[in-house]
């Protein structure tokens, strides 16, 4: 789980998406849970280099056919704190965005003004947007399991399933012939309810010494949606990038 | 966004579309469409729908036999107009709201009714409503066009360029639903509505009769559109306007806010208007005329009257379903901390009120929050997708059923108003507002009470 997966989640509540083909299953004997994800982390890069990243900024573009939308989006992530802000630009309606500075985690868009994110939404945010989310799978999920393999698009891997603190489930499946995760099945509690996406990354680049997938394609709602990473650098964010917003702290001052 | 972006906007920019090719044979012409594309085309709308219709008995259709049936035709399609009559077709026999197709290209701003690539947008700066025979004029633009051809509210209208209302009074009836007076007004208006706009410059010749009786042929030339001008995803560009005013009734100050459709160009303006006017004693949302938009704005507005979280509706789709979480708005628009609008609010509707706006008034009205008064909307409330199809037109299909709170579904019953209070010529030739009249009326009497009590 990346940044990508994060925002693709963020934006599946906005309603896109992409069709995971089931295929037969292989006979054959399935890997651990730990095993496959250790050598997903290999195959990305390694613990090493996942480690020595402090900053993520991350651009690309979503598109929602569905809706004839185009979205830019920022990303920046800081280990120490697990301080994260999304910025996303929304031609026609503006700007909105979502970030965390280490004790308050906040969203605001012009429809639905700013707000505080609280329970399951911010349980859940934290763990969508935690820095090593795509490396320490033993911390992100209370329990891991492989449950058996699938065919995407002529690719066979093996399913893990994996479920949060809060009981919501994740079924990733990673490639057999490199342990690249492929595609996942999020199964979401929001504030709205809950929502299930099927996502699929393809075309890994390396974004720093660590492979990412430049492409993801996600289904929810029946609509669809891609994201097309443009860049990824790791160099030092400024800390004032993380500060809350004036209508966030306007909030808080009650 | 939408789950968000509960399309909406325009049963009648796509349904207009749809019912005209419906309604009139194309012209014939030579080939301008390729039978790949067509079938692309039609594949797309045909799998669109299969993929994502809510009810997987499709409304009781045979969804696979209603392709079998029709691609044939599709294939032998000439042109787009004649696509759009089939896929049209296919449509329309889910019995549903919110499909439709929106024509693209040099089509589609002229489909919306709206402004055209080659000049400045104009309007004839009125509005009409279908009494069944006639259009009548409801409401007329102060200096607008209609204004300056001295045409006024009350006066009825046969025909306005291309629309002859005997004309509409016959092949409404031939439509979807289109026997329902209900539903007729809504079509009706929008065909009319389609040549009220056009470009600054351009003539409209309108007959009709005054309140007298007398005959009324104008020429009206249309002014520049009253509004800003905006785009959103696939949607032609349309005229956004939001007017507020605040009027004084029985020792009450009371705040208008009047808008035409849920589009994000409208939300700074929105968030200024109930800013503006918190220090009223009742606030009157009138939503008469407009047709709906974005459904994530509902309730996100809707935070400005609701000082809890709660929940406008859900929207249900095969495997999930998502609530319109209403977000209490407790910072203002100079970014300063402020409560939800806690006075009496009226919400004004009638049958043009339709998708984002039956959402939101029929929500705050089943939470208790608003009264609503007027006529009946629409009951066209689904929330929609509009991708885009092969052929650069645009597909308008519902993706989800729409429940408001306690279960009530508006879809083809609309939000019925507490107090009913439809308009009338009369009335109208008056000068007066049944619906408003009767919303400040409200309000005053809900000061006194608080008066007395206080």
């Amino acid at each position: 789980m990346s940044l990508r997966t994060s925002a693709v989640r963020t934006l599946a509540l906005a309603g896109a998406a992409l069709a995971v083909t089931a295929a037969p299953v292989r006979a054959q004997a399935l890997p651990t849970a730990q095993q496959v994800v250790a050598r997903y982390v290999q195959a990305i890069g390694g613990l090493q280099a996942l480690s020595s990243q402090q900053y993520r900024h991350m651009t690309a573009e979503m598109s929602m056919p569905a809706a004839g939308i185009t979205i830019n989006m920022d990303a920046y992530q800081a280990r120490q704190g697990n301080k994260f802000v999304v910025k996303m630009e929304i031609p026609g309606m503006g700007n909105m965005g979502m970030g965390y500075d280490g004790q308050t985690a906040w969203s605001s868009n012009p429809m639905s003004g700013p707000k505080l994110l609280e329970g399951k939404e911010l349980a859940e945010a934290l763990r969508q947007y935690d820095f090593e989310s795509n490396m320490n799978f033993a911390r992100m999920y209370q329990a891991m399991e492989t449950v058996g393999r699938d065919t995407l698009n002529g690719e066979s891997c093996v399913q893990v399933r994996m479920t949060t603190q809060s009981g919501d489930q994740v079924m990733n499946c990673f490639a057999d012939d490199d342990g690249m995760l492929i595609a996942a099945s999020v199964n979401a509690t929001t504030e709205a309810g809950t929502m299930q996406s099927d996502i699929l990354f393809s075309d890994y680049r390396d974004f720093g010494g660590i492979k990412m997938p430049a492409t993801t394609r996600m289904s929810a709602m029946g609509q669809q949606m891609e994201i097309h990473v443009k860049s990824i650098s790791t160099e030092p964010i400024d800390a004032s990038m993380f500060a809350l917003p004036a209508e966030i702290a306007a909030l808080k001052s009650n | 966004m939408k789950r968000t972006i509960t399309a909406a906007a325009c049963l009648l920019l796509a349904g207009c579309a749809g019912t005209a090719a419906t309604a009139r044979t194309p012209a014939p012409e030579a080939r301008s469409l390729s039978p790949e594309l067509a079938a692309a085309t039609f594949d797309s709308t045909w799998s669109a729908v299969n993929r994502t219709f809510w009810d997987t008995t499709f409304n009781g259709v045979n969804w696979n036999a209603v392709r079998d049936t029709l691609r044939p035709r599709a294939l032998a399609a000439r042109s787009n107009p004649e696509l759009r009559v089939v896929l049209s077709d296919m449509l329309h026999t889910l019995g549903q709201s919110h499909f439709g197709i929106i024509p693209g290209g040099e089509d589609a701003a002229l489909a919306a009714g709206g402004p055209r690539a080659e000049g400045a947008p104009g309007e004839a700066g009125m509005e009409v409503r279908w009494d069944g025979a006639r259009f009548l004029v409801t409401r007329v633009e102060p200096g607008g066009a209609a204004d300056a051809a001295g045409i006024r509210t009350g006066y009825a209208i046969r025909s306005a360029g291309e629309i002859d209302a005997a004309h509409v009074a016959t092949v409404v009836p031939r439509l979807p639903g289109g026997t329902d007076p209900h539903r007729a007004a809504f079509y009706a208006w929008g065909a009319m509505n389609g040549v009220l706009s056009g470009l600054a410059g351009d003539t409209l010749r309108v007959r009709g009769e005054d309140g007298a009786g007398r005959a009324v042929d104008a020429v009206l030339t249309l002014r520049p559109i009253a509004g800003q001008l905006a785009r959103f995803g696939n949607l032609p560009p349309m005229a956004v306007r939001v007017e507020q005013d605040t009027l004084r009734s029985d020792g009450a100050t009371v705040g208008v806010i009047r808008f035409n459709i849920w589009l994000p160009a409208a939300i700074g303006a929105l968030d200024r208007a109930v800013n503006d006017l918190r220090g009223s004693d009742g606030i009157v949302i009138d939503l008469r005329g407009n047709v709906g938009g974005v459904g994530a704005m509902a309730p996100g507005w809707a935070g400005h009257f609701i000082n809890r979280r709660d929940t406008l509706g859900a929207m249900i789709t095969r495997r999930d379903t998502l609530q319109f979480v209403i977000n209490p708005r407790l910072v203002n628009p100079a970014g300063e901390r402020v409560q939800p609008y806690a006075g009496p609010v009226a919400v004004l509707t009638d049958e043009i009120t339709g998708s984002t706006s039956e959402i939101f008034a029929g929500g705050l009205q089943a939470l208790g929050r608003v009264r609503v008064f007027g006529a009946t909307s629409a009951g066209q409330a689904l929330p929609a997708a509009m991708p885009r199809l092969p052929n650069g037109d645009v597909l308008l299909h519902a993706i989800a059923d729409m429940k408001g709170p306690g279960g009530v579904r508006w879809e083809a019953r609309g939000v019925v108003p507490d107090a009913p209070a439809p308009v009338t010529r009369a009335a109208l030739l008056a000068g007066g507002d049944p619906a408003l009249d009767a919303a400040v009326a409200w309000i005053a009497e809900q000061n006194r009470s608080r008066a007395r009590t206080r």
